[in-house]
């Protein structure tokens, strides 16, 4: 309880609560853009994040994570188009609302539904995350090796299209983590004989590049048109206390399932809100409505879809293992500022953990008073234009990759993984098995070798320790499943 | 089942080749006698990349491969490389002109590329945008960004 107060006394503080403000703000602005994701705001704000105390840049990153999911509703909504991948399903009834006049409803029961599931989310955060992180203390050097390979597997299994690819892509991040000095001897590996490459590649430069500069690329290639036409008109957004209560009951099924999804590591919005929005339609009185302009069809996947919000930051503070694509940008960032996710952050830093589930709490409410507010202008934002918006953000990019050290090498490094993230979304490859890669392979070498030298070199450790054999079975399942959905599909 | 364009194969290839080349490397490296090593990860990361690479071979092979070359639109590849080739020169000669200089010429120079033919909107819209960048970044980040260093 204690921890708690002093968690809603910090998020309250004038720079804490401005930044979650300028966080959710940013979040609904880049979620509502067609073709900017919460993993790219991330990165834009990630210059910002390293001046900042981790407690204050993770509510900041929260809020923009949270903000961003709800904000894909709102072109989904006006321009048939979502904004994120999360409010795909949101399109299905939300844009038959706006031909008919309700644009302003429909974002507002958007809002309303995020804003539930975004407090379903936070709750199971604030009291699934503490017991995972007790349980995940009686780890070994064994079981959290287990536990990389856990997610890597996951991920790369959850990523779509080819696994084989997907597979490549974590082993080429497990490649690239490598370079630099052994972290066991000291031997310099994969460096050229480049001194700058002995202390290997910091994760900023790769980020932007992979997620960010790959981005802009692709959107040179895949021509020019305008985001909006802007000539949507808003009516009134404030839902009436009864359309509130219609859709109660699928927002807290579709935020329940979104939040099981979510903790699902590798999953996320997408797969939530088609989900929460077929089951809605199942327990619907009205299902004819669904797909025609149903108010219930709009709040299942929107509470979904911020359902999943917390239920990813749960394996990822407790585990280390980020729950999708943004919790593994989010990631990458927490390590830039010196938090390093995991169960230990339970019991080194109490306090950061819990200013993150008060935040939660507080960015709810932000929420869904800009949510209200955004519906509003909403249509002037959707008509800035993609040709202004990327090289704006490139140059962003730029002083972002050289704020790391003040070294124009880093933005080098950018700009070259920026390129190698092109080809590999041209070929097929998805990023974020490489990032996860990034990340948790000198986790996964550092406890391989402490296990290895603890065991005697006996390989049976990872075998006779039940938590290791239960992520090892995990992953070898995950495949499995995997390939026999491929062969299946095929 | 459908032919897979070329380049897939291409991918197996490269990949298993690559797994080779970071296998024999790893054996170069000292080995311990307990744990890894520093050789022993890249040792695993070599034998994933040869088994992933072979496996990608084979499916490929299995399927039938299609066109030789895969398709390119030269026109929009064009406009990548051209993004690129603006921070590769953007980068070049940040150092010497410095951030205030280079800044507005890479942004008119992309929304070139990527069409804007209004000049005097791009000139506005880089001269403000580097300016609130600049200001935001020396003045409240403390991220001291290259300046004009050619006397």
């Amino acid at each position: 309880m204690e921890y708690i107060i002093s968690g809603f006394m910090t998020v309250f503080q004038p720079e804490a609560f401005l930044l979650m403000v300028f966080g959710v703000i940013m979040g609904i602005i880049i979620g509502a853009m067609p073709g900017l994701s919460g993993s790219m705001g991330i990165i834009l704000l990630l210059p910002l994040v390293y001046m900042l105390s981790g407690d204050v840049a993770l509510v900041m990153l929260c809020g923009l994570f949270c903000g961003s999911m709800y904000g894909g509703s709102i072109s989904a909504i006006l321009l048939n188009t979502p904004g994120t991948p999360s409010a795909a399903a949101t399109v299905l009834d939300g844009y038959p609302l706006a031909q008919q006049g309700k644009a302003g409803k429909a974002i507002g029961i958007s809002s309303f539904a995020s804003f539930v599931g975004g407090i379903v989310s936070s709750l199971c955060l604030m009291f699934i995350a503490p017991q995972l992180a007790s349980l995940a203390l009686n780890f070994q050097a064994a079981d959290y090796f287990s536990l990389s390979v856990f997610g890597l597997t996951v991920m790369a299994g959850a990523s779509g299209g080819s696994l084989v690819k997907a597979f490549l892509s974590s082993a080429l991040g497990l490649l690239i983590a490598s370079v630099g000095m052994d972290p066991v001897t000291g031997s310099p590996r994969l460096t050229f004989g480049s001194y700058k490459l002995m202390s290997g590649f910091d994760i900023l430069p790769i980020l932007i590049g992979v997620f960010t500069l790959s981005e802009v690329m692709m959107k040179a290639c895949s021509g020019s048109r305008p985001v909006s036409s802007g000539k949507s008109r808003i009516d009134k957004v404030i839902p009436s206390f009864g359309e509130m209560r219609s859709v109660l009951k699928v927002a807290l099924m579709g935020a329940v399932i979104g939040v099981l999804i979510g903790i699902i590591p590798g999953t996320g919005g997408a797969v939530a809100c088609f989900l929460a929005y077929n089951i809605a339609r199942r327990i619907s009185r009205n299902p004819s409505l669904f797909g025609h302009g149903s108010l219930e069809g709009i709040a299942a996947p929107e509470a979904a879809n911020n359902g999943t919000t917390g239920g990813a930051l749960i394996p990822m503070l407790s585990l280390g293992i980020p729950g999708d694509v943004v919790t593994s940008v989010m990631l990458g960032a927490l390590v830039l500022v010196g938090v390093r996710p995991g169960p230990m952050l339970f019991v080194e830093n109490p306090h950061l953990v819990y200013t993150i589930f008060s935040g939660m709490f507080v960015i709810q409410f932000l929420m869904l008073g800009f949510g209200f507010l955004f519906a509003r202008i909403s249509p002037r934002i959707l008509r800035i234009s993609r040709e202004i918006l990327m090289p704006l953000i490139v140059v962003i990019c730029m002083v972002g990759a050289f704020s790391i050290g003040n070294q124009i090498y880093h933005v080098w490094i950018a700009v070259f993984f920026g390129i190698g993230g092109y080809l590999m979304r041209k070929f097929g490859f998805p990023a974020a098995p490489l990032i996860l890669g990034v990340i948790l392979g000198p986790i996964a070498e550092e406890n391989l070798n402490r296990a290895l030298i603890v065991s005697g070199n006996s390989i049976s450790v990872f075998f006779t320790r039940p938590i290791s054999l239960f992520f090892l079975i995990l992953s070898a399942a995950s495949v499995i499943w995997n390939i026999y959905s491929h062969i299946r599909k095929n | 089942m459908d032919k897979k364009p070329f380049s897939e194969l291409m991918t197996g290839i490269l990949a298993a080749c690559l797994g080779i080349a970071v296998f024999c490397y790893s054996r170069t490296l000292k080995p311990a006698e307990l744990g890894i090593g520093a050789g022993g990860y890249l040792t695993a990361v070599g034998v994933i990349f040869i088994i992933l690479g072979g496996i990608q071979t084979v499916l490929t092979l299995r399927s039938g491969v299609g066109k030789p070359v895969w398709h390119i639109d030269a026109q929009k590849e064009l406009k990548v490389v051209l993004i690129i080739l603006t921070m590769v020169v953007y980068l070049l000669l940040l150092e010497y002109l410095g951030f205030l200089i280079m800044t507005p010429l890479l942004i008119i120079s992309e929304m070139a590329v990527f069409g804007i033919r209004n000049w005097w909107k791009s000139i506005i819209i880089a001269l403000l945008f580097t300016l609130v960048v600049y200001f935001l970044f020396t003045e409240v980040f403390m991220v001291f960004l290259p300046r004009f260093s050619l006397f």
